[in-house]
């Protein structure tokens, strides 16, 4: 069936993709407003609202809302970005009206008490403390800061220890009384539900919140090169080896989605094969690629010993100039694409992934991307298209390089 | 090296199932024996370098590590032929390198033995410990016996191995016969093929595929394997990876490590199941290529040519067994077939006679046209059936047949329709199939005549899907909105509620957020 949409006299979007065959059903209501929306001063603010509606409303405590939940079998949960953050429960059809009720009441009732941001705030500084602990996880937040130093998109979504604990009670009510709001709310739905019967559920649970104004992403962004070596008390280094990339916008994307794949997405990937398979350099050795509506970056990362570091770094060198200086060939586009496009197409047998791209789709492009599309796009993909993009991306002039690693 | 040291190693090796289980096996007793705290067992790699086979502590991190030739002191010793043994200080060694996914730092001391197991090139077993070792000179002579003993035990498990393989052979081919003279069915002639080779030959994985009727693609038809739920490429077009070469060439192919090729293309299935060496071969009758069957085996190991052989011999006989039950079905088929012919032919002129008798206010043009498209619908069932699996029919296949003859034939200019077709593969006996195929003919051309009658751009959706032994169609366009009253007398709509009604199942039209909904559902089985 086509994915339904229906809009709520307060702008709220709702999305249905429904699919009877399956006996569940996932539900996720969005917020366009993440970590790449907030000032500086207030970094964080975003994923540590996402904490707080869990806390409790003015009928449910904490321990009421998971049960609601928990206690049918369900999944309750969340995630914040750079751009968004998503409130989903994953139930039984049967559920869905129990599920619209507990996510309408967090995103819409939500005390925000003072005792509770207390509780929450230790939380988060143990989240960012355990981060920090983690170099593997922090590599890529310090990576992106040091690329991006000047952008919003720059910073990372969990804040700052200073930030997260300068944040008030009143930042905290004035935020989510600002993004709460209808121009700025998505729910999108997939699995077993008739999109009216949805439409009238989110029409009971979020009718209530003003319409707002919509959120104005960041401008364009543009990456300084350079590179930058924290000394940690650590066994390996982790690196971030990277440049500038294609915004979610650019024509190019699925091009670069290709080349990202070629050069460092799986075992048969080039950098995997020379520098893990053939070389023995390192265990973990990848790339993935970011794109957003401002710009985006494409990385190479990893781990190796001190030792290993500098031959690391001049067989990556050596491979991303072999890239643009050659291309990819013929076969390895063709597999690459036949390999990105069947992944798309299982992980879409899940109704969480189908819940995320509609809802996803909707706050990037405003409008439904149907894997048709997608799939046609990367058929368009070509050799001299990847290879032209390698040239213009992989340039040494560009790169950033962020390492953590033992003095 | 006393006698139970002999049988403790010995005993190590014969209880691992396959190669690489022996080998851990191996590690661990080495370990216990002589206290260390990590042992590598290293085989020359067929790119002339050392690759990682078993490893204690056993870890999940380092499953492929092949270095290179000459690479620190396996290297060495691969090379020379030489036992060292290292009291302390092993990481100032000249000869050590650091290998990252080897937990290469804090080893203190090593004594590093080659295995010699036929072949130019060396093995190497390598003992570290994390402190000092001073008795490790003294401990020389008996690293070696146990390399030697290591080495031989290998050779015998190699030759068990193909001897047991050999001796399978004849057995094999005769139980083959036995279960497929049995079994009327080809979908469990394949699954008995399966099963017994993966059992006579003690393979982990063996898949199946048969060539689509366009002869484009190979289907997954039977599988073995340990875990079934891990996914496989249903579908691999010829010309395409290992399977689909072996497919367009009718030649054997043996792939050492699935993992290394980049040809294969199911890399993340091979790790799931643990699977590393295969070979892949034609199902052959008199040059006519019918499908694949690829055999794996759990670690990296050649496949003597008596084992090809044996594995291409029992493909040959099921090949023949494959085409006997086809011959047979189509036989039964076409008996099946005039009596279709017939019900077909009446129901055409039952769709005529409606349309004679219901033309309304349509042109006589409009009404052949319609009576046109209805035979078309029945038409393309055929079509399907003369080409599919002989009993069942899938309704993807008949809505994107249909989809695309209405989007050629139906659409005035300066109308853009984009019609998609969803829906996993929903079969139907073919007694159902021309029924169904009529309505979703009626759905669809309702969806463009009465949906783009104003509107000039939109979607058409047909979506299909079932849940235990009910199956949903569901058509909706996002064009002009729905007008109830005026369908309500539309001979489509009757033709469909009278179909829906043979079919014992159920119709409803109506208006969803914008989109044109219809919806006919109906048991997959039943009396027509």
């Amino acid at each position: 069936m086509p994915l339904f949409k229906a809009t709520l006299p307060n702008s709220v979007r709702v999305l249905t993709d429904p699919v009877p065959s399956v006996r569940s059903v996932s539900v996720g209501i969005w917020c366009h407003s993440g970590s790449a929306h907030e000032s500086p001063g207030r970094a964080g603010i975003a994923h540590f609202a996402e904490h707080m509606v869990f806390k409790g409303t003015k009928s449910r405590s904490a321990m009421e809302i998971a049960e609601a939940i928990e206690g049918r079998g369900g999944v309750l949960n969340a995630f914040t970005d750079k751009l968004n953050t998503c409130y989903y429960v994953r139930c039984l059809g049967e559920d869905l009206e129990n599920a619209f009720e507990i996510l309408g009441d967090i995103f819409t009732a939500c005390r925000l008490d003072e005792p509770d941001l207390e509780t929450e705030r230790k939380v988060i500084l143990e989240e960012i403390r355990r981060s920090d602990d983690e170099p593997g996880d922090a590599v890529h937040d310090h990576h992106l800061e040091s690329l991006w130093p000047d952008h919003p998109l720059g910073r990372p979504v969990l804040g700052t220890r200073s930030t997260v604990g300068d944040t008030s009670q009143s930042d905290m009510r004035g935020y989510v009384a600002r993004s709460h709001t209808g121009h700025k709310t998505v729910v999108s739905v997939a699995g077993n539900a008739d999109p009216d019967h949805v439409a009238t559920l989110a029409e009971k649970a979020l009718g209530s919140i003003a319409a707002g104004e919509p959120t104005h992403d960041p401008g364009p962004v543009s990456g300084t090169p350079g590179e930058r070596y924290l000394n940690k008390d650590v066994e390996q280094v982790h690196f971030c080896i990277g440049g500038p990339g294609v915004g979610v916008h650019d024509p190019r994307l699925h091009t670069q989605m290709v080349l990202d794949n070629i050069l460092g997405g799986g075992m048969s990937s080039r950098l995997f094969q020379e520098v893990r398979e053939k070389l023995g350099l390192a265990y973990a050795i990848g790339t993935y690629s970011l794109s957003y509506p401002s710009g985006g970056c494409m990385t190479v990362y990893g781990g190796t010993s001190p030792e290993t570091w500098p031959q690391v770094q001049e067989v990556v060198d050596c491979e991303l100039a072999r890239m643009a200086a050659e291309g990819p060939t013929e076969d390895e586009v063709a597999r690459t694409k036949r390999m990105v496009s069947g992944n798309m197409a299982l992980g879409l047998e899940a109704m969480n992934s189908r819940m995320l791209r509609s809802g996803r789709n909707e706050l990037t492009f405003g409008r439904e991307v149907t894997i048709d599309e997608t799939l046609q796009k990367f058929g368009e993909v070509t050799r001299d298209g990847v290879h032209e993009l390698a040239r213009t991306l992989l340039d040494p002039a560009s790169r950033r390089i962020t390492a953590i690693g033992p003095a | 090296m006393t006698q139970s040291h002999r049988s403790g190693l010995a005993m190590a090796i014969a209880s691992g199932s396959s190669e690489r289980r022996a080998l851990a096996g191996a590690a661990e007793w080495i370990a216990g024996e002589l206290k260390a705290d990590n042992v590598a067992i290293l085989l020359p790699s067929p790119t002339g370098g050392l690759e990682l086979r078993a490893y204690h502590p056993s870890s999940s991190s380092i499953e492929h590590l092949v270095l290179g030739r000459g690479v620190g002191l396996v290297g060495y010793v691969a090379e020379t032929g030489e036992t060292v043994s290292i009291q302390h200080g092993l990481s100032n060694d000249p000869r050590h390198v650091i290998v990252p996914v080897l937990d290469d730092s804090g080893h203190e001391s090593a004594i590093a033995a080659p295995l010699r197991i036929g072949g130019p090139h060396a093995g190497v077993l390598m003992i570290r410990r994390r402190k000092e070792w001073p008795e490790a000179p003294s401990l020389e002579g008996y690293v070696n016996a146990l390399a030697d003993d290591l080495s031989c035990a290998l050779s015998v498990y190699r030759t068990a191995f193909e001897a047991g393989s050999q001796s399978n052979v004849a057995a094999t081919l005769a139980e083959l016969a036995d279960t497929v003279s049995g079994a009327p069915y080809l979908e469990e002639i394949l699954d008995q093929l399966v099963q017994i080779t993966a059992r006579r030959f003690n393979y982990p994985v063996v898949t199946l595929r048969l060539l689509d009727s366009q002869r484009e693609w190979l289907v997954l038809r039977a599988t073995h394997a340990p875990d079934l739920s891990v996914p496989r490429e249903p579908m691999i077009r010829i010309g395409e990876s290992i399977a689909g070469r072996v497919a367009q060439l009718g030649k054997t192919e043996f792939v050492e490590d699935v993992l290394q090729s980049k040809d294969y293309i199911g890399h993340a299935g091979a790790i799931e199941h643990g699977v590393r060496s295969m070979v892949c071969v034609p199902l052959d009758v008199n040059g006519r290529i019918s499908g694949v069957m690829s055999c794996y085996a759990g670690e990296v190991r050649q496949f003597p040519p008596e084992e090809i052989q044996a594995v291409e011999a029992l493909a040959k006989q099921a090949a023949v067994s494959i085409e006997h039950g086809r011959l047979q079905a189509r036989d039964t088929l076409l008996q099946e077939m005039h009596h279709r012919v017939k019900n077909n032919l009446q129901q055409v002129a039952s769709l005529v006679r409606i349309e004679l008798n219901r033309r309304g206010g349509k042109t006589t043009q409009e009404s052949l046209s319609d009576t046109l498209a209805r035979i078309e619908a029945i038409a393309a069932v055929h079509e399907l059936l003369s080409r599919d699996d002989l009993d069942h029919v899938s309704l993807t296949s008949v809505a994107n047949t249909l989809a695309a003859a209405q989007q050629q034939s139906l659409l005035p200019p300066g109308k853009s329709v984009n019609f998609h077709v969803k829906g996993g593969d929903v079969f139907v006996d073919t007694s159902r199939a021309t029924q169904v195929a009529l309505v979703i003919n009626e759905l669809i051309q309702n969806a463009v005549k009465h949906g783009f009658k104003v509107t000039d751009s939109g979607d058409v959706h047909v979506s299909i899907e079932a849940q235990s032994e009910i199956v949903g169609i569901w058509v909706s366009n996002n064009g002009d909105k729905l007008e109830p009253e005026r369908l309500k007398d539309s001979l489509g709509i009757q033709i469909i509620e009278g179909l829906a009604r043979a079919l014992g199942g159920e119709f409803s039209l109506g208006e969803k957020l914008g989109w044109t909904v219809a919806h006919l559902k109906f048991p997959r089985t039943g009396r027509t």
